[in-house]
């Protein structure tokens, strides 16, 4: 998170000095700390013998490092201005909370998935999606900067350095339908894994992410039949990231209550145990 | 040169009067005329120049007598036809020494609404021009105009006030490249075939715009400029119609009335599916209905707007500004006296 803050300062001084060159300086310091963040979610995973999906703080870690790959995947062949200063920020904003709140990151068992590949399947792509959004809402804020500069005619050089709102839209629409795509993957996997545990109680986890399927889903609908300004599809992004956060505590409940009905009732089938 | 009487100048500008007040008082070229003949008619005054640009009317008298600039007023305002309580509040006036150096602030472009610009300069020179032709202008003003054209070039050369220059061709071009990213692809339309109108559209193919329409009342000029530009012209009669085919429309035709209503570029809008349309408009009065602005997707710039992002820059080059002033202050008065010294050289010579 150092890095991350270390590269969001970076940019917002050049930014300041009115430099064009941000992403010179940001991009190989997100670089390092993407390996850091990598190598430290790699000795998590060995440390539980699975892929680190465990807790609030792991899913947060997760979703994290996923919005960064994607940024350094996408970020060179866009060329976004200040992409990687906004990115950074927002990941490391989120990843100090992650860090500040110790209840997030309950210990929890070793044999996360139960050895099940569709569950950890599930779960990777979950969060994987939820970086995609991510990245979709930092791409939002900045189309959010730039057209109230443009509407409101607010007067600052700084603005010129913003991507243009026609590039951060299409940027926009890419994501939201990679996002759609491995979202409605998550949730495929997700109904074959609680598929007969869903018709006997309500299920959270897979209510919320149907309910993020079915908000992200409409606005990809919209923008395709373009029936949706630009505009407020950006506010929707945000609002449905903030949702999809925000979820991130029901669905950690689901997971908490199921772990107490385990230890009540050991019968249970061992493939649930860990949901 | 001889010694004038009285000098004065009174007029309305940007600094006083926002847009929507300003377009009140832009003067055709019959109402040019009128004016200066009704001025011309009051007793005591012997020359006029006037400067009609979209940022100013100017009436530049010179006469034996210090005119009374209630009846100057009271012309203006029969012209324009606006309430004469209207140009009492927002019209300034210089007399003498202080009318040169006014003078030599506006060639010098550092009266301008974008400080340092350079098309005023043009314009001084046709007022004169035309001043002349008319015979509205003699002894009296054209060598004291004279002068602030060679004040207006040293301003140029020995200050800095024209370096970083940020002409409304520049501005547009940054406004572009937000909105749109690049100049290469986005389609832009001209509408209208001014000076103005030409500056930016250089500006803009310049720095890599190639697809440039052009439409205009005089399709032979329109046709003239697109050619320029390896572009293409549209009849004035239809552009209306493919205007959605467009993504930046910069208007600057002498319409009276507004070209483009909010009903008629919401419904381009709806056409083009959202995608952003930016509209620049230069011309005073409006081309396009200020309440274009609230529209989704539009973004809508007049001549005020973009003016004050030309000069966002201005703090950098304040210094530069003062010095410029202080010496056009001196020369203002240097030709204030020698004005006087020749006159009274001259009657003295009469005498004896």
């Amino acid at each position: 998170m150092a890095v991350y803050v270390f590269a969001t300062i970076l940019g917002g001084v050049r930014l300041y000095q009115q430099k064009s060159d941000s992403r010179t300086f940001t991009y190989p310091a997100i670089l390092l700390g993407f390996v850091v963040q990598s190598a430290g979610l790699y000795f998590r995973g060995m440390e539980i013998g699975a892929c680190p999906l465990g807790n609030i703080f792991e899913v947060v870690q997760f979703a994290l490092w996923s919005t960064i790959f994607l940024f350094l995947v996408i970020g060179p062949v866009f060329q976004v201005h200040l992409l990687g200063t906004t990115t950074a920020g927002l990941v490391a904003i989120t990843g100090i909370i992650s860090l500040l709140v110790p209840a997030w990151d309950t210990p929890h068992s070793e044999a996360l998935f139960g050895g099940d590949p569709l569950i950890e399947f599930h779960a990777a792509v979950s969060i994987f999606s939820y970086g995609i959004f991510g990245l979709l809402s930092t791409v939002s804020i900045l189309y959010l900067i730039q057209y109230n500069a443009l509407e409101r005619k607010w007067r600052s050089r700084l603005f010129n350095f913003l991507p243009s709102i026609v590039k951060l839209d299409d940027l926009a629409r890419r994501l939201l339908s990679a996002g759609v795509l491995i979202l409605t993957l998550a949730f495929i996997s997700g109904i074959l894994v609680w598929f007969d545990e869903a018709w006997n109680h309500m299920h959270w986890k897979l209510v919320t992410v149907f309910v993020l399927w079915l908000g992200y889903g409409a606005v990809w609908l919209m923008r395709l039949r373009q029936r949706f300004t630009p505009h407020r599809a950006a506010i929707c992004f945000l609002s449905l990231y903030i949702f999809a956060l925000f979820s991130l505590w029901p669905v950690n409940r689901a997971h908490e209550i199921k772990l107490e009905q385990n230890t009540a009732a050991p019968e249970v089938a061992p493939e649930f145990l860990h949901e | 040169m001889s010694l004038p009487r009285s000098l004065l100048v009174l007029g309305v500008s940007h600094h006083r009067t926002p847009l929507d007040v300003r377009e009140l008082f832009s003067l055709s070229k019959e109402d040019v005329e009128t004016l200066a003949q009704r001025l011309l008619a009051l007793s005591c005054v012997q020359e006029v120049v006037l400067l009609n640009t979209c940022n100013r009317v100017e009436a530049y008298l010179a006469s034996e007598t210090e005119p009374d600039p209630e009846a100057v007023l009271g012309a203006i305002s029969e012209v324009t036809r606006q309430p004469i309580e209207l140009l009492r509040d927002l019209h300034y006036a210089h007399a003498n020494s202080d009318m040169l150096v006014h003078l030599f602030s506006v060639a010098s472009g550092l009266d301008s609404q974008m400080i340092g610009e350079t098309e005023i300069l043009g314009q001084v020179k046709e007022s004169l021009t035309r001043a002349r032709s008319h015979k509205w202008t003699g002894r009296i003003m054209s060598p004291i105009f004279e002068r602030s054209f060679q004040a207006a070039k040293w301003a140029r050369t020995h200050t800095g006030i024209g370096q970083g220059q940020v002409t409304i061709g520049n501005v547009v071009v940054d406004l572009v490249t937000r909105v749109f990213g690049d100049l290469v692809h986005p389609r832009i339309l001209l509408v209208g075939s001014g000076e103005v109108a030409e500056k930016t559209a250089q500006s803009l193919a310049s720095r890599g715009a190639r697809d440039i329409t052009v439409t205009g009342r005089s399709f032979d000029r329109a046709e003239s400029l697109a050619r320029t530009f390896n572009g293409a012209v549209l009849p004035f009669e239809t552009f209306r119609t493919n205007l959605h085919l467009y993504d930046i429309i910069i208007c600057s035709t002498a319409a009276p009335e507004p070209l483009l209503s909010s009903e008629l570029v919401s419904e381009i809008s709806q056409r083009r599916r959202f995608a952003p349309i930016l509209l620049v408009d230069v011309a005073v009065p409006r081309d396009v209905d200020s309440t274009v602005g609230a529209l989704k997707q539009v973004f809508l710039y007049n001549m005020d707007d973009l003016a004050d992002i030309a000069n966002e820059n201005l703090r950098l080059r304040q210094q530069e500004v003062e010095n410029c002033l202080a010496e056009l202050k001196r020369r203002a008065w240097r030709t204030w006296l020698r004005s006087i010294r020749r006159t009274f050289g001259s009657k003295l010579a009469r005498r004896q």
